[in-house]
């Protein structure tokens, strides 16, 4: 197991989490009409999954670059913004990575303890919406990922065979008007740290 | 036997005539029988000094051999007097014998019959029965005396016809035969010879040809020549037997039964066999019939399984590190630098060398001067580098004592034949070179076909253009210029190199010779200068600009004094390049070569280096390379039109810079007088083929032993160490092409870090053999091994100032702490640090400054530095303390286990590197009623002590005292009695050293603000014994009654120690008034040993440092440090699962906690216990709290951050007190800018807002905002 690259796996494990928690966050705010979605299992449990083929193509070209980024430990933060109609963003749901320092020799040698946690992370997000202020109606959204300054070479490289690229993110789209955060859910595991925390904007209603 | 009677019998009978004189009769018939022969005539003096004996069965026989030695003018010994006879001459010898004639040249007997051939006296090296030297061939240094007694006493003697047309009747009759060998179109050479032998031409010629071709052939691999005596026998009937275009073939059979023969006990019979058969055949040379067999047989590639020295074999080690170019080479280089090392340390500033120079520098001047004065301006300050590298250089050492290759292609390999080999058995050759294909194909990019064709002549490795099943995998090492301008390179396998240049002439390594003319490269450059840097045994860098304005010579005046002397001491050339820094000395060097100088002046550098090959360049490789050549990149020139930008996206940033500076000829790197090592490590991936288990690990005992005999000596302990395996790849062969090579294979490794660096040889080999049963490998399919020692430290006792932070050691931070007041002084100086880096230099400084005094101040053994130890432990311990003889103890000593060992090692070994017996280093304790441990007894202390980590009396196990240097149990046992007598002294010394928190001087600088916010606990010792009322009583009660009684005794013992504790104790403690009352277990340890949670091992304190410095937010720097404070207890969740085994310190958790408490229902029921037992929160309790909080947020958990808010919330809510509200504002508004610096916003506290909290205070108001 020792050979196993610590961020290759963390990279497998979160980009696989990261999608369906995207999925989960549009199911469960309300984003997309509930008709689109179609009830999977996912860590054992039910989850929603947009069927709408642009948002999935979209989200698969998000993870897909992500997961090249956390293959290198660059990405620090995986942000989903929820944006009013006007771009003005309203919610951020942050997946806060942190590299382990535990070591890695474990007894979750099949990752029975990680599914465990990341179930909870998608079982947190469904109940969210009874933290959170409602949203106004049409809501759109993006990713957005924080990254070491070292990253932005990386993306650009890869980026262009994927022909999907990023951009640097609009101070608009990542400020939220007198920010409050609400914590979901934190786990620790041996390959990586995950914090997911929203960050809603009080001023939700204009 | 025989002749032995006879000579008694003789001396008997002939007593009293005249001979009776000490060994009077044996002399006068020595002579007589040495007269004997020379009536016959002497025909010439070829063997002039050679005295032989000859020693059993010779073919042809000894009498013959004697009539031809004596005509020659040589000596006959009928007895083997060792002082007098030069040469014994035999077939073959008994194994017996060759151990009594160790020292003997053996040769055989065609070595008489040829220089009577040849009319001079060949070189015996050829004919030797075996090398009677071990591994590496000093006999034959001996060789170059001989040569030239062969060049003056050449002589054409008419005799020589005699035996000439016997040898070329061979030729003649083998070469129809030939045709049968289907093979014989692959061999080179073939047509040349077989010209010669249809013409009949000049015989000399074609003996000449014959005996370079046999010479090749003799040159075998010393380590198995060595054991092969007999199949060394069977060669040379086979050599006779069979012509030049036959050796190719039956080589493959020679090689293979010589290998097969390794195995002595089993060979001998089958050699016997083949003898046989040879002298069959050679009894009728004339018969085709004969040699069929011997052709036929000889494609059949294995007759015997090829049975090298395998790894597992007693020898294997030594033979194949005796034999390894590489290993060879890599420690030379090593030498090399510490040789400049030592010569510049020793700092004579005499150099014998510059008076000559200067003297030939004023000749020159004198020469020229009226042509250009301009060349001489002294003192010029231009930095002045130059590139020494011997020519060819393994060639050129190898010519010392084969002065008849000069001129001819030559190159220095292990293989002894002409290129050609049977395949190994098992192998797959095309599997191999399809897998380099693809691997190529793949390198290559998208445009494969057309690139690989274009690309084919930089590709050396795998030269896959020539692969042929056949082909011989030796590597050329080096190969002479003559070589080199039909193709051949250096790395080259032997197969192709002989196709290309099918009159290669192959030499052995000869490594002691080449070290020797090293030494005198090196001693011949250090006369003039100091300022080198050893590059390799043959190359160097020096720094001339002191030497060139000191003597005032010109540069190139310098170089051709330099290379003349070289040239002269040596006989070998080398060539120099100078130029203004290394990367054109390099360059300069290349155009100077071979055996030339060439100074590179500044303003031509801009031509020069655009016309440059730009793999030339160093550091591009192989796949450099190729990536360049997709870029269209051939020369430097090329490569300047190239963006750096373009080069750093192609090539990843460092190297895009270092090209784009190289091509543009810029080198900015100093001369490195002084190189840290990084690692050291041994690893052989040669020759290894285990079959059982137990071989395996005796290999890795004997590589653990060759790391160890390393690290001894460069002086250095590692820490970390890596296990790396080559495993044979799924789907390949099983057999490598390559004869013993490892083929294709998969590469694991995996690394260790052991608690205290080591050099043990036992220790490497056990955390090797573990870490490779970890892997799960089929032992038969590995096929290298190595062991590589990182985290390098400097054995105990000598100083490493030079240390990077990664290195440093945790010696360095276990220092007895000698005066608060400093500490107290440095932790202060630590707050006002802002970046991290800077932190932790002044905690390395003040560590420092507080070594010296600490050597002067601390007598009592006890204050050791063990600590280190302790805090690995501090984990399992608590834990264990809470749940006293519960589960997680079993994996507790192991952990223990395993640094006990290297603990008891290391103590050993400093007191031995030392000289004195060094501070008695302990083990924390885990006082369970099952801890049967030994090691952990002795070298363990009791928990409840810690203010005096020696061990209690009742954990001295008499049988391991009894097994300790006798030195250290005095010192144990003094100490021991001492402690019964001097428990009030002890208890001062204590104070004013303050043992405890004394080892952490690390982790208290780095403690500041806490320290200073929390003053009252922190001046004080770290608790020794938790107070009376902390006991538990069925926990003391589930002790055995020794401990208890020592608990008592302690307890008895330390009133005046009472008042400190009182002190430390948890917040908690300051309110709760009644000691009787009786709280939970689970959170009684934690409380009692509030200090504990401070200490944290350095590394630790390293790491989170670092981890601060890469955030790079240096506003949140201050609270980072808070960080450092994080206990270490394990959560509750996980601890069973800890591994043990591999603990290392990387492993440890280090879960934030509030004095223990991980989980939220832990920290809950603390929290509970606190708001409900105090009557008003202090100040001290608040700032553990934030502390807490402040780490949860660094540690990225704002739930549990959330949770416990809550919980405060609610609880204080129902608590109905302003105090306590007060205090929670406080916290939350601590909170709050904690997470705005953080995250850039607040937390969701809007569940407060719904609940009016009366705030009495204004102030706070103000400062809390809450939404």
């Amino acid at each position: 197991m020792d050979a196993i690259n610590k961020y290759q796996v963390s990279a497998d494990i979160l980009s696989e989490f990261v999608e369906v928690a995207i999925h989960s966050i549009l199911y469960n705010r309300g984003l997309y009409p509930q008709g689109v979605f179609q009830r999977r299992k996912k860590y054992n449990v039910p989850v929603q999954m947009c069927l709408h083929p642009d948002v999935t193509s979209y989200i698969c070209n998000i993870i897909e670059s992500i997961k090249v980024l956390l293959e290198e430990g660059e990405i620090e933060k995986i942000v989903v913004v929820i944006l009013t109609c006007h771009h003005k963003p309203i919610e951020r749901f942050v997946f806060e990575i942190g590299t382990s320092s535990v070591g890695r020799n474990t007894s979750d040698q099949y990752l029975f303890e990680m599914e465990g946690s990341l179930r909870s992370f998608l079982l947190k997000l469904t109940v969210c919406d009874a933290m959170l202020q409602s949203l106004p109606e049409d809501c759109t959204w993006s990713v957005h990922i924080h990254t070491q300054e070292s990253a932005a070479g990386k993306i650009e490289e890869k980026n262009v065979v994927q022909n999907f690229p990023w951009v640097e993110a609009d101070e608009r789209q990542t400020l939220l008007e007198d920010p409050k955060i609400v914590p979901l859910k934190t786990m620790k595991s041996d390959y990586f740290k995950l914090q997911l925390f929203v960050e809603e904007s009080s001023k939700k209603k204009p | 036997m025989a002749r032995g009677r006879e000579n008694r019998r003789n001396n008997d009978k002939n007593k009293g005539d005249g001979w009776d004189g000490w060994g009077g009769y044996m002399k006068a018939k020595q002579q007589k029988l040495q007269e004997q022969y020379v009536k016959d005539g002497i025909s010439s003096n070829i063997f002039k000094g050679v005295s032989i004996y000859v020693n059993g069965y010779t073919k042809p026989s000894s009498d013959e051999l004697r009539r031809l030695i004596i005509q020659h003018g040589g000596v006959y010994q009928h007895y083997l007097y060792k002082t007098q006879v030069t040469h014994i001459i035999a077939t073959s010898i008994a194994s017996s014998k060759t151990k009594e004639l160790k020292h003997m040249k053996i040769i055989k007997p065609e070595w008489i019959t040829d220089s009577v051939a040849e009319g001079k006296i060949l070189s015996y090296i050829p004919y030797q029965l075996y090398t009677s030297q071990t591994r590496i061939q000093t006999g034959m240094g001996g060789f170059a005396a001989d040569t030239k007694t062969i060049s003056t006493t050449l002589l054409k003697s008419p005799n020589q016809r005699e035996y000439q047309p016997q040898d070329t009747n061979i030729n003649i009759d083998k070469s129809p035969k030939t045709t049968v060998n289907q093979y014989r179109n692959f061999e080179d050479g073939t047509d040349n010879k077989e010209e010669i032998d249809s013409e009949h031409t000049d015989d000399d010629s074609i003996l000449g040809q014959y005996f370079d071709d046999d010479d090749d052939e003799s040159l075998v691999p010393v380590a198995i020549q060595k054991n092969s005596e007999q199949c060394l026998a069977i060669e040379t009937e086979e050599t006779l037997i069979c012509t030049i275009e036959q050796d190719g073939s039956t080589n493959h059979k020679k090689l293979s039964n010589r290998l097969g023969s390794l195995n002595k006990n089993k060979s001998v019979s089958f050699s016997a066999d083949l003898t046989d058969n040879s002298f069959n055949s050679s009894g009728h040379k004339g018969e085709a019939d004969n040699i069929k067999p011997n052709v036929s047989s000889s494609l059949k590639p294995s007759v015997s399984p090829n049975k090298m020295a395998k790894a597992g074999d007693a020898n294997f080690l030594s033979e194949f590190y005796g034999n390894s170019r590489l290993h060879h080479l890599s420690t030379w280089g090593a030498e090399y630098k510490a040789y400049v090392n030592k010569l510049q340390t020793e700092n004579t500033d005499h150099f014998p060398g510059r008076e000559k120079l200067r003297q030939f520098h004023v000749e020159c001047v004198e020469r020229t001067e009226e042509l250009d004065n301009l060349q001489s301006v002294k003192g010029k300050p231009e930095r002045i580098i130059m590139h020494v590298d011997m020519d060819c250089y393994f060639v050129s050492v190898g010519l010392l004592e084969r002065p008849d290759l000069r001129g001819k292609p030559v190159a220095v390999t292990h293989s002894r034949n002409k290129g050609r080999t049977a395949p190994t058995q098992g192998s797959d050759p095309d599997y191999e070179m399809k897998y380099y294909r693809s691997k190529r194909a793949d390198l290559g990019g998208t445009n494969t076909t057309s690139d690989t064709v274009k690309d084919e002549d930089n590709d050396v490795p795998p030269d896959l253009r020539k692969f042929d099943k056949f082909q011989s995998f030796a590597e050329i090492a080096s190969c002479s210029y003559e070589a080199r301008k039909a193709g051949v390179k250096n790395g080259m396998f032997m197969g192709p190199a002989k196709q290309l240049c099918p009159e290669l002439n192959t030499i052995p390594y000869n490594f002691q010779k080449y070290q020797q003319i090293s030494k005198q490269l090196y001693d011949t450059v250090a006369s003039y200068t100091h300022d080198i840097e050893a590059v390799s045994c043959d190359e160097m860098l020096v720094d001339c600009t002191d030497l060139l304005a000191d003597t005032g010579a010109t540069p190139l005046e310098f170089a051709t004094v330099l290379r003349q002397e070289i040239y002269n001491k040596t006989g070998c050339c080398a060539s120099a390049g100078l130029a203004s820094n290394i990367l054109l000395a390099k360059f300069a060097t290349r155009k100077a070569k071979p055996n030339g100088q060439f100074y590179l002046q500044n303003y031509d550098v801009i031509e020069f280096i655009k016309s440059q090959a730009a793999r030339d360049i160093p550091g591009v490789g192989w796949s450099i390379n190729r990536k360049l050549s997709n870029l269209n990149v051939t020369t430097c020139g090329d490569l300047q039109n190239i963006s750096l930008a373009t080069l750093q996206k192609e090539f990843g940033p460092k190297t895009g810079q270092s090209l784009y500076k190289s091509c543009r000829g810029q080198d900015e790197r100093p001369i490195k007088m002084e190189k840290e090592r990084k690692s050291v490590s041994a690893e052989i991936n040669y020759g290894i083929r285990f079959q059982k288990e137990h071989e395996c690990v005796k290999f890795i005992c004997d590589l653990s032993e060759e790391v160890h005999n390393r690290l001894v000596k460069v002086k250095l302990k590692g820490k970390v160490i890596t296990l790396k395996v080559k495993v044979r790849k799924g789907d390949a062969p099983k057999e490598a092409a390559k004869f013993m090579g490892h083929g294709i294979c998969n590469n694991v490794s995996k690394s260790i870090t052991v608690p205290l660096a080591t050099d043990d040889a036992t220790c490497i080999s056990k955390e090797c053999i573990s870490m490779l049963h970890a892997m799960k490998i089929n032992i038969q399919d590995l096929r290298g091994m190595g062991i590589q020692m990182q985290r390098l430290e400097m054995e105990a006792g000598t100083t490493h100032n030079k240390n990077t932070k990664g290195n440093q050691s945790i010696l360095n931070f276990t220092v007895a702490k000698t005066n608060t007041e400093t500490i107290k002084q440095h932790s202060v100086e630590s707050t006002v640090i802002d970046k991290p880096q800077s932190g932790s230099n002044q905690l390395k400084n003040n560590i420092n400054a507080r070594k010296d005094t600490k050597v002067t101040k601390v007598k009592s053994p006890s204050s050791i530095d063990i600590n280190t130890y302790k805090d690995f432990h501090v984990d399992d311990e608590e834990r264990n303390e809470r749940n006293i003889s519960s589960q997680p103890i079993v994996s507790k000593h192991r952990v223990t286990l395993m640094s006990g060992y290297t603990l008891v090692d290391e103590l050993a070994r400093r007191k031995t590197a030392k000289g004195f017996l060094p501070p008695l280093p302990t083990l924390p304790s885990f006082n369970t009623p099952d801890d049967k441990s030994p090691v952990s007894t002795t070298t363990s202390i009791k928990h409840d002590s810690p203010m005096d980590y020696f061990l209690s009396p009742s954990q001295v196990d008499p049988d391991v005292l009894s097994e300790l240097p006798s030195d250290i149990r005095e010192q144990i046992e003094k100490e021991m009695n001492s402690r019964k007598t001097k428990c009030d002294t002890d208890i001062i010394i204590h104070n004013s050293q303050e043992a405890g928190c004394s080892h952490w001087p690390g982790s208290m600088t780095s403690d500041l603000s806490i320290i200073t916010s929390r003053s009252p606990e922190d001046d004080s010792p770290i608790v020794a014994l938790p107070s009376p009322s902390q006991i538990d009583l069925d926990c003391l009660n589930a002790l055995p009654r020794e401990l208890q009684e020592e608990l008592q005794f302690a307890y008895k013992q330390q009133p005046n120690h009472q008042t400190v504790v009182t002190h430390l104790q948890s917040p908690t403690k300051h309110c709760s008034p009644g000691k009787t009352r009786k709280t939970s277990p689970l959170f009684k340890v934690p409380k009692g040993r509030p200090g504990k949670k401070r200490k944290l091992s350095p590394k630790k304190l390293l790491f989170s440092y670092e981890k601060s410095k890469s955030l790079n937010k240096p506003e949140i720097n201050k609270i980072r440090e808070y960080d450092d404070d994080v206990i270490s207890i394990e959560d509750d969740i996980i601890p069973t699962l800890e591994p043990d085994k591999h603990n290392d310190i990387d492993t440890v958790d280090d879960s934030v906690s509030l004095c223990g408490a991980v989980t939220i229902s832990q920290v809950r029921s603390l929290l509970k216990e606190w708001l409900y037992t105090c009557q008003e929160p202090q100040e001290e309790d608040v700032d553990v709290i934030t502390a807490y909080i402040s780490q949860l947020i660094l540690d990225q958990n704002l739930e549990q951050v959330d949770l416990v808010l809550k919980f405060m919330y609610r609880n204080i809510l129902k608590l109905d007190n302003n105090l306590w509200k007060r205090s929670l504002y406080n916290i939350v508004n601590n909170t709050q800018s904690l997470i705005q610096s953080v995250h850039g916003s607040r937390l969701n506290v809007d569940y407060m807002n719904t609940c009016k909290i009366n705030i009495k205070n204004q102030d706070y108001q103000t400062i809390v905002h809450m939404t």
